[in-house]
């Protein structure tokens, strides 16, 4: 039975418990709407302030990291993706522009 | 993306510290691969070991990844005074998604730089998108 899928959201500083429910709920609707999976683990790891940085700089970044079904078409993965940046970027107040997001085929175990 | 994850015992490295090993990975990893800095992102985080975590795009050959290992553990343990391990992972470039549009492939990054959308508004445009939800039947 395949596992769950897990998403890891590395969020550039402090996240408080509004935007968490936001972003688990976003994130279930949306793994729901994609791929008909409708349980999910969502772990939130926050980086202190000074502890990012991108070319060697303090950044504002933070990443979404998370996988689709096998197989998945890259414009579906593309959408995806997409809308996990807004969705993040949104429930924080932060710039979609500095939200990675990750979304490889998942390993078959 | 790269994305190297630094960890180290709690109060092992001070501010100073930490800037001066992540200036040194960007560095690392851009003479390497080619890759611009802007691409390049070094987080700090406690744990019980000296570890570095180098999360890069698939298509990096075998050389180059053990070049990268050996040069961060050998310039990164200097700055810090410890010594660390190294692992790398890969991912493909296609399922990375950062400043609103997808990643380029290993040595397309100039001309992805050159088509950089707008931070306003950007992105909608970019990339295919699919027709509607899909579905997948278990």
């Amino acid at each position: 039975m395949a596992s769950p899928p897990m998403y890891k959201c590395l969020v550039n500083g402090a996240i408080g418990a509004d935007a968490r429910r936001a972003i688990v709920d976003g994130l279930t609707e949306l793994t729901g709407v994609h791929f008909g999976e409708h349980e999910l683990t969502v772990e939130f790891i926050e980086i202190p302030e000074g502890r990012w940085f991108t070319a060697g700089r303090p950044s504002r970044a933070s990443m979404v990291l998370g996988t689709v079904p096998t197989g998945t078409a890259q414009g579906v993965r593309v959408t995806f993706m997409d809308a996990i940046a807004r969705l993040f970027a949104d429930a924080t107040d932060t710039d979609y522009h500095d939200v990675m997001v990750s979304a490889p085929d998942r390993k078959v175990s | 993306m790269p994305l190297y994850r630094c960890t180290t015992p709690p109060q092992t490295l001070d501010d100073t510290t930490r800037t001066a090993i992540a200036q040194v990975i960007t560095t690392i990893h851009c003479e390497l691969t080619g890759a611009p800095p802007t691409f390049v992102h070094v987080q700090f985080l406690d744990g019980p070991q000296a570890t570095i975590h180098g999360g890069i795009r698939a298509g990096r050959d075998v050389e180059l990844t053990g070049r990268l290992v050996e040069r961060c553990c050998r310039e990164v343990g200097a700055i810090a005074g410890i010594g660390f391990s190294m692992r790398t992972s890969a991912t493909n470039a296609s399922a990375i998604f950062e400043g609103g549009r997808v990643f380029p492939e290993p040595g397309e990054e100039q001309a992805w730089l050159g088509t950089t959308p707008a931070r306003q508004g950007a992105g909608r445009g970019d990339h295919e998108h699919a027709a509607g939800p899909h579905r997948r039947e278990h």
